[in-house]
């Protein structure tokens, strides 16, 4: 298969980010003294190896009255959201490589609001209400729209990442995928039908997204590089390296041709801007995309979730495995009971395992311990 | 001379202009409504839910389709309501209280009105009292809960209780979404549980037959 590949707006700052980045992977922070260790495991992963053992991520609540939750209710009241993220990093504990961060998090919806789209939050999801009309003469056009979230939103990132240097890593909005943008701002079966009736109009659309996508991470990144602080995406990965995620969950309602000329050209030109990306792959329906994915220059791995309705990994180690033997690396996140069948059946070579965990502390040592074990015995 | 068989391929395709105007053909050649109904569009869009299921398309194919169908139904439900046809069931249907995903449920919908089912859309989160009234309205003979979120499961659990303490007659509850599981379907007291969308057609005829 051949990818189209789109004009591409350079980053002329990627090498200063670099800089900032592997300064702070060289100190320890405050609330992780081991950081230089986890950079280093983390950068192994990045090049599909491994160093002492497969990366693992695991974080548990030590506070069992006080649950840890976005407070996307609290977003417009910077103090009082800053002194809850700050409570919720101390009560978090942190096993393996997961790295204490705050994250400023609008929940998957922010580049929608951004070009226009009134967010809206519940206890568990956000989402953005469709505004783009039959004749898409009112759909994004290359900017951003809404310029008070835009200023709330460097505020708030602003605010954790002085704060943040030489203590914890601040950790970026959720940008999701251009399509998955679109796909709310348009209403996900309105655009299914947009794609049989007025496919180049979605193209042209997300085309437009493009430069809002690059202007939001962009800016990002140079504010934690202005405050000296290490920045990581949702999944919590570090990279020595800007990185990006990537995103398509409207990608399990259409044919893969579809996909490959709809979506797939934007995910790659992301992805090539930055030279570095993970790809979330989220459910069994995003599984038939896989191997035009694995074509993608700069995406080095796939994290993959087998959607809310079928939690076991297992039934998808084959894919798994394949996607190892393609080159690129993996991160899952594990039922704990699944974890030594997946580090059994998978190469620790690029495997990140993150702990699908609600349980206490003492619980979550003991799973990374037995972890680490099971790990080196096999090495050994 | 109406063909059925080219309006059945027009509802495969999704080519709503042909749909109509075929449909408008067959009236006015005096062709049965219920020929047209079953010959025609339920039988096109019958092929559509078994391509669907077996992964040759997807849901913009399912999509447009089912809007060929709809436009054609347009001409066509006068004469049905003037013949005395109605609907071979009756179902109500609705995406569980705390939960706005839609697209499954919409899904099921449009299968279920292409199976000539009279479907009710209660829309999103719906609370159980308001499915509960829907179905003593309309006399459904099936009520569809639909759930994306794991979140909002017990309140699929609270929407079955509520329909079977209403002790309504006849009614079948189906479930479907995402995180429901045909053990979860058990648990609650459901009476079918469909898996997808595709499959919800042939779960409602087997638990209505039952």
């Amino acid at each position: 298969m051949t990818i189209t590949h789109l004009p591409i707006l350079p980053m002329p700052e990627l090498d200063r980010w670099e800089m900032n980045l592997q300064r702070v992977a060289k100190t320890p922070l405050r609330c992780c003294p081991d950081l230089s260790r986890i950079a280093e495991r983390f950068e192994a992963w990045w090049h599909h190896e491994v160093l002492d053992r497969p990366v693992f991520l695991g974080k548990a609540n030590t506070n069992p009255h006080r649950p840890v939750q976005k407070r996307t209710d609290l977003l417009h009241q910077p103090d009082a959201w800053f002194a809850s993220k700050q409570q919720d990093l101390a009560q978090l504990h942190y096993v393996g490589d997961g790295i204490p961060n705050i994250r400023v998090d609008f929940g998957p919806v922010l580049l929608g609001g951004l070009l226009g789209g009134r967010m809206e939050f519940s206890e568990h999801t956000s989402w953005t209400l469709p505004y783009i009309r039959d004749d898409w003469a009112n759909a994004p056009k290359g900017h951003i729209v809404d310029e008070d979230l835009w200023r709330l939103t460097r505020e708030l990132f602003a605010r954790v990442a002085s704060d943040a240097a030489e203590k914890y890593l601040i950790g970026t909005p959720d940008l999701g995928g251009s399509a998955d943008v679109l796909s709310n701002l348009r209403n996900p079966e309105t655009l299914c039908m947009d794609v049989m009736d007025r496919p180049q109009a979605i193209a042209d659309t997300i085309d437009a997204i493009y430069p809002v996508w690059h202007e939001t991470i962009s800016a990002l990144y140079a504010l934690a590089t202005q405050a000296g602080a290490g920045l990581i995406h949702w999944l919590e990965i570090w990279s020595s390296k800007p990185y990006m995620i990537p995103a398509c969950d409207f990608n399990f309602l259409i044919d893969a041709a579809s996909f490959n000329r709809l979506c797939l050209p934007d995910i790659a030109r992301q992805v090539a801007t930055i030279k570095r990306g993970v790809f979330h792959l989220d459910g069994p329906g995003a599984t038939r995309h896989i191997d035009a994915l694995l074509e993608v220059p700069y995406l080095e791995a796939i994290q993959f979730v087998p959607g809310s309705g079928t939690p076991s990994l297992l039934p998808w180690i084959p894919m798994l495995q394949k996607i190892q033997a393609a080159g690129r690396s993996l991160y899952l996140v594990c039922l704990p009971q699944e974890i030594p069948i997946l580090a059994r059946q998978l190469r620790p070579e690029g495997l990140a395992i993150q702990a699908d965990f609600g349980g206490s502390a003492s619980e979550l040592d003991q799973l990374f311990e037995s972890f680490c074990r099971e790990t080196s015995a096999r090495r050994s | 001379m109406a063909d059925l068989s080219a309006l059945q391929q027009a509802v495969i395709k999704g080519d709503r202009a042909n749909a109509v105007k075929l449909t408008q053909e067959a009236v006015n050649a005096k062709v049965s409504p219920k020929e047209i109904l079953d010959q025609g569009l339920v039988a096109g869009m019958a092929v559509v839910g078994a391509r669907f299921k077996k992964n040759e398309v997807f849901v913009p194919e399912v999509l447009i389709a089912a809007r060929a169908m709809k436009e054609a139904m347009g001409v066509l439900e006068p004469v049905l309501a003037k013949a005395g046809i109605k609907p071979a069931h009756t179902a109500v249907i609705g995406t569980v209280q705390g939960d706005l995903h839609d697209i499954g449920k919409n899904l099921v919908a449009m299968m279920w009105k292409g199976a000539n089912f009279g479907v009710i859309d209660l829309g999103t989160n719906v609370p159980p009292e308001k499915f509960v009234e829907a179905a003593k309205q309309h006399q459904a003979n099936v009520v569809g809960l639909s759930a994306l979120l794991t979140t909002t499961m017990p309140a699929m659990k609270k929407t079955v209780e509520a329909i079977k303490a209403a002790n309504l007659p006849g009614v079948k509850i189906l479930v479907g979404g995402a995180p429901i599981t045909q053990a979860f379907a058990n648990e609650v007291g459901a009476d079918g549980f469909a898996p997808d969308a595709a499959t919800a057609v042939d779960v409602a005829k087997k638990v209505l037959a039952a």
